[in-house]
């Protein structure tokens, strides 16, 4: 009797300090009746209802009710197994498909363990007198408190980042010197031509997409000469206007102009219904409706009589009869047109302080090219047409329209965000050795590696910037992870097809494609880069020209050494450890991840050649100088990621970054007001959804000042 | 095979590649695939003559002078010939030396070979059709299968057929198997004007309005660009970039006035001339503008004016003299011969320029002359005269620039056996069947032998031989059917 009442007291105990418990104990139990909660819902749904309903985003059951479910567990005999679920359970995952915009994503954070498994004992984290503590204590008072045994078998994951809640962090970073100087003033730019992706999606909502296809060998001519193939990007800005651009613009528009002509006659009502095929069948009539409606399609605005009476004249001094030919020589004429290539956005008001004023037509296609790097859709037209932008928060509602298009907007915000994590492009070809991939992966799988990162990052983004309407500390602390079908994947980190959460590889940076580069040899510094340039916006300059990275294996002196000692050996001299000492800290704290992104307690070392020559320890402590003066330690990848989600820095350089790509140009001063407010809508915890939003609502997006 | 007869000049611009040929593109900019020789624009010309060769048609060269590949190859560099490569090949060509291949002891396997037997691109004596066709069938004439591979399915012209004769007949030696052992005889083009309004002329307005309107078109480009540049508000920068896109446009529509479609539709009217030599010279001058203008890739050209050259050798034809034994008509017919060979030079030559279709490269390297003849050497037997008969033996076969950059150019090669050297009707005839040489031919074109070959048996034409005993198949190196010449490729 005592022994059982013991256990029921352990039950309990267990349930309210660790989530899996929870599940495990409230099915057992049926208990805690009186609350639901959002995240136990949606493990609990991850756990029971994944396999027949799919996605908890998109499944068929989204809003249904806690009755629904208990009828369906009385009538559904696959459902019987969960008869023993509680209503506390069963509510939770109500809450759980309960539609809700601001939903966050099922992340647990410091902060929930310590509610959890601390709070009962030690009061609310804000106040607490154990803030502060360190790893090793905790440990100690886990092993030693009696009342605190249940610790005993946690996680150092998990204990580290009660540590780090724990942390007077907001007290430890400097402050922030603000940007902002002047709201009023705005930046001076230059017009963007349209980059090569954008390119091709207007002159395909012109004339269609096979048109387009026709033309594929010039557009990938002209992609691969743009650093970033052709995308938006915010570290290349534009692609460069030279010679072999404008000849393969050129070229393009050669290709496309005279089949796109036949689709300019489909689509002119008076030339199809007649049926017209020679110049001089065209009535005056009917050649105006022809440019009126293509003028305005193509140049993007309303044209002017007397342009329009220019492309007449252009299109009459054409010779011969064919009009097929014809329309696509003026087509090749509009298609060329600076007003076609370039968004110059210089026809609105000027007002008194100097600045232009958008016109409608300039602010539907600014915004639709920004988000969905395409055109204006009829949507948008219609409503510049009518003058109906600037009112009714319909640039608002037109945001939230375009931003739920997965083809376009999504995968837009997605680019920009591989391009911040640093694997915009990464290597498609590996040469892992077998010693390397081991027993449990094959040579085939490993082929897989790659491809299926990028895949499980990009499933990754989905969800916690768009389904779960995630900000940026999100992502670099999310546990949620969606494997499905990657098998390789799913090998690599060790978990099952319905694993949806993964505690030890928080957030993008402890995922594999980050760390997977295809060889058996680790890149740290790479990885450092990155995170200094891209996640910190710190100058790095580039290592010296004559600098040689010894081979693998090469003058190991005193024996096998690890990635982590070679290169801080390679990087203590003089000369290197002046940058370095702002890199290595960040590189090293994911010793315990290997080039293909799995979990290492041991690295292997290979040599040169790829000949497996011996393993050795891991240490992923370092120190990595998030700010200058800032000598902090952190234990590995795992708590660097927390770490860097909660400095305030980092948020600042994800909105420079963010401001950078939806302007497409470099910020300048005059940006700094933009900056300081995004970056405190993300040090708050506002979605990256909302954060660009933000930025595309404001005023000053739509006006423009040229730079004399 | 798709052959459209009626496509307008733009259709077959865009479709045959034309446009890039109206637009310059630098080569730097092309995609690395197009760049490769495989996917290169080629073009065939053949140039058949009659009547046979004097042995000095062939290099100034001794047989022992030869460096010995294998059993059945001597060379030598075409360099390496000092001063003019032989009586009939003169100072022109020395220039072409390196864009040459000459061969040696080709023999032709026909059932009595002879002149007339339109054995040209055939390797078959069609003279007195059906009776000597090959008992495996018949087939295409090899431009034919060469016209399928470098057109694919894109639409094309037919090839431009040409006869220079005395006589009046329109039919060329490129042949059609129609089905049932029938064949029909293409038909050709008599004269340089005829050639020129069917390809420049008659039909041509709306050609040339389709380059004159993209030359307006890019004007118009320009003058627009301008007007944004100068007329609007924008950034100094802005105006920076415009300047770059002006300039640049205008330097490709400078190219583009200089290049062929300019050229190609303000061309001045081509006549007849008013004498044989300047008729030959206006239609090899046709015959160039044809291929400049990438109006076809593939021309036949039967060159034997014969009778019709009289003015110029003291009232002696070629014909006549092509039978005669005597030093000073042996040494005529070498003149003859180099006359003739002089105007093909000045074509060939006017090749070798850059190849607007082909970036990077000249015509020449994407173009495959060849020279040959229906009639092989008139050297008798002491192998230093004239005979006066004519046979298949020796056939002279003379390659000028290359395709795919398959042949490995500027050699002489003598394919005679060297146990048996002597290489004329007295003696076995020792060599490679003429057979071969076409098959090589198309293997250079990328045509494989499924895609000629009868019933899969190995090998093109007719090798049956017979005539005097002397040409019989099995006393020529056959080897395998299916193989070209050997160490005629670049790789070899």
């Amino acid at each position: 009797m005592l022994f059982n009442f013991l256990t029921f007291l352990l039950a309990i105990t267990l349930m309210t300090s660790c989530e899996e418990e929870i599940k495990l104990s409230e099915l057992e139990f049926g208990i805690n009746e009186q609350k639901a909660n959002k995240n136990t819902g949606k493990r609990i749904y991850a756990v029971n209802c994944f396999s027949c309903h799919g996605d908890i985003s998109t499944t068929n059951k989204r809003n249904t009710s806690a009755t629904a479910v208990k009828d369906a567990i009385i009538d559904v005999s696959s459902m019987s197994t969960l008869s023993k679920m509680s209503d506390f359970q069963i509510n939770s995952i109500v809450l759980a498909l309960k539609d809700d915009v601001n939903e966050t994503p099922p992340q647990v954070t410091g902060i929930d363990h310590y509610n959890n498994l601390c709070l009962s004992c030690h009061g609310d984290i804000s106040t607490t007198n154990k803030r502060g503590i360190n790893l090793v204590d905790l440990k100690q008072a886990a092993s030693q408190v009696q009342s605190m045994s249940h610790l005993s078998n946690i996680e150092d994951d998990i204990l580290n980042s009660i540590v780090l809640a724990l942390k007077n962090d907001t007290q430890e970073y400097p402050e922030l010197v603000k940007l902002c100087q002047n709201p009023t003033s705005i930046s001076k730019s230059d017009s963007k031509a349209l980059t090569v992706i954008q390119l091709e999606n207007t002159l395909k909502s012109l004339f269609g997409e096979d048109i387009v296809q026709n033309a594929s060998d010039e557009l990938s001519l002209l992609k691969s000469i743009t650093k970033s193939d052709g995308h938006n990007s915010f570290s290349t800005f534009n692609y460069q206007v030279d010679a072999i651009s404008i000849n393969n613009i050129l070229n393009l528009m050669r290709k496309v102009s005279q089949p796109a002509a036949q689709a300019v006659m489909n689509q002119t009502e008076c030339i199809n219904s007649n049926n017209i095929q020679l110049k001089s069948n065209l009535s005056e009539e009917c050649l105006s409706e022809m440019i009126d409606k293509w003028t305005f399609k193509i140049l993007r605005n309303e044209v002017s009589s007397e342009q329009k009476n220019k492309y007449k004249n252009t299109f009459n001094e054409f010779a011969g009869n064919n009009l097929k030919e014809i329309t696509g020589n003026l087509l090749l004429v509009l298609l060329m047109e600076p007003d076609f290539l370039f968004m110059y956005e210089n026809r609105g008001i000027q007002k008194e302080d100097g600045n232009l004023e958008l016109t409608d037509y300039e602010i539907a296609h600014k915004l639709s090219y920004t988000l969905t790097q395409g055109p204006a859709d009829d949507e948008l037209l219609n409503l510049a047409k009518n003058n109906l932008l600037r009112v009714d928060n319909n640039i608002e509602k037109q945001i939230d329209r375009l931003i739920q298009n997965k083809q376009s907007s999504q995968s837009n915000i997605k680019n920009f965000l591989k391009e911040l994590f640093g694997f915009y492009k990464t290597k498609t070809t590996n040469t892992y050795t077998a010693d390397f991939l081991s027993n449990d992966i094959t040579q085939s799988q490993g082929d897989l590696v790659l491809p299926e990162a990028q895949e499980e990052a990009d499933r990754f983004f989905q969800y916690v910037a768009f389904s779960t309407n995630g900000n940026y500390s999100d992502l670099l602390t999310s546990r949620y992870v969606d494997a499905t079908n990657l098998t390789t994947v799913q090998k690599l980190y060790g978990i099952s097809q319905n694993t949806f959460e993964i505690p030890s590889r928080p957030g993008i940076l402890n995922r594999s494609v980050i760390h997977s580069n295809g060889t058996n040899w680790k890149h740290p510094m790479k990885i450092a880069s990155m995170i200094r340039r891209n996640l910190l916006c710190d100058e790095l300059p580039d290592p010296p020209d004559d600098f040689d990275v010894e081979a693998p294996g090469e003058d190991e002196g005193d024996g096998l050494i690890t990635a982590r000692e070679r290169f801080e050996r390679l990087t203590s001299g003089p000369a290197c450890i002046g940058c370095h000492k702002v890199m290595n800290g960040l590189a090293f704290a994911f010793d315990n991840i290997d080039s293909a992104g799995r979990n290492i307690t041991h690295e292997k070392i290979f040599d040169a050649n790829g000949n497996l020559i011996g393993s050795k320890a891991v240490n992923t402590i370092t120190t990595p100088n998030l700010y200058p003066g800032y000598d902090q330690e952190v234990a590995n990848g795992s708590e660097l990621a927390i770490k860097v989600s909660k400095t305030p820095k980092a948020h600042q350089c994800f909105s420079k970054r963010i401001i950078e790509y939806l302007n497409s140009r470099p910020n300048q001063q005059e940006d700094g007001c933009n900056i300081d407010s995004l970056q405190e809508m993300s040090v708050q915890g506002s979605s990256i959804k909302e954060m660009v939003k933000a930025h595309l609502s404001n005023p000053n997006f739509y006006l423009k000042r040229i730079k004399e | 095979m798709k052959k459209p007869k009626n496509i307008n000049r733009r259709q077959f611009l865009i479709g045959s590649g034309g446009f890039m040929l109206a637009i310059p593109t630098l080569p730097s900019l092309l995609p690395s695939a197009l760049a490769t020789p495989q996917n290169r624009v080629s073009r065939f010309v053949s140039i058949g003559r009659k009547d046979g060769v004097p042995l000095k048609f062939f290099p100034k060269v001794n047989y022992n002078e030869l460096t010995q590949l294998g059993e059945t190859m001597r060379y030598m560099n075409m360099s390496d010939i000092s001063g003019n490569i032989s009586n009939c090949f003169g100072e022109k060509f020395n220039e072409l030396k390196e864009h040459m291949l000459f061969l040696r002891s080709i023999n032709g396997m026909e059932t009595s070979g002879d002149h007339g037997s339109n054995s040209i691109l055939t390797a078959v004596n069609l003279k007195n059709f059906p009776d000597r066709v090959p008992s495996i069938g018949l087939y295409h004439s090899i431009d034919k299968y060469i016209i399928d591979k470098i057109y694919q399915e894109t639409p094309f012209e037919e090839q431009l057929n040409i006869n220079m004769s005395w006589s009046s007949s329109t039919a060329s030696y490129s042949i059609r198997n129609t089905g049932n052992n029938n064949i029909k005889r293409l038909p050709a083009y008599l004269s340089p004007k005829s050639i020129f309004d069917a390809y420049f002329s008659q039909g041509g307005n709306q050609e040339s309005d389709s380059s004159k309107n993209e030359i307006l078109a890019i004007d118009k480009v320009i003058e627009n660009l301008r007007s944004v540049r100068n007329g609007r508000k924008i950034s100094s920068n802005d105006k920076i970039t415009l300047d770059k896109f002006s300039e640049e446009i205008f330097e490709a529509q400078s190219k583009l006035k200089a290049a062929q479609p300019l050229s190609c539709n303000n061309l001045d009217q081509i006549d007849n001339g008013s004498n044989l030599k300047e008729k030959i010279e206006l239609t090899f001058k046709v015959m160039s503008l044809v291929l400049k203008c990438d109006r076809t890739r593939v021309i036949n050209f039967s060159f034997n004016p014969d009778t019709l050259i009289k003015p110029y050798f003291g009232g002696k034809f070629h014909h006549g003299e092509s039978h005669s034994t005597r030093a000073e008509n042996v040494a005529i017919f070498e003149q003859m011969h180099k006359w003739h060979n002089d105007f093909m030079a000045d074509f060939i030559l006017e090749l070798n320029e850059e190849d607007p279709l082909n970036p990077g490269t000249k015509y020449l390297d994407n173009t495959l002359i060849f020279n040959s003849n229906e009639i092989g050497s008139q050297s008798n037997g002491n192998g230093t005269g004239t005979d006066n008969n004519h046979l298949r033996v020796d056939v002279p076969c003379v390659l000028f620039g290359n395709v795919n950059d398959y042949f490995k150019t500027g050699r002489y090669i003598d394919y005679r056996n060297s146990n048996s050297p002597k290489n004329n009707r007295w003696w076995k005839p020792v060599g490679h069947p003429y057979n071969q040489v076409l098959t090589t031919i198309m293997n250079a074109f990328g045509v494989s032998h499924t895609e000629w070959e009868i019933s899969n048996t190995p090998g093109y034409g007719d090798y049956r031989g017979q005539k005097y005993n002397k040409s019989h198949p099995d006393i020529m190196s056959l080897g395998n059917k299916r193989d070209p010449l050997p160490f005629i490729k670049k790789a070899s």
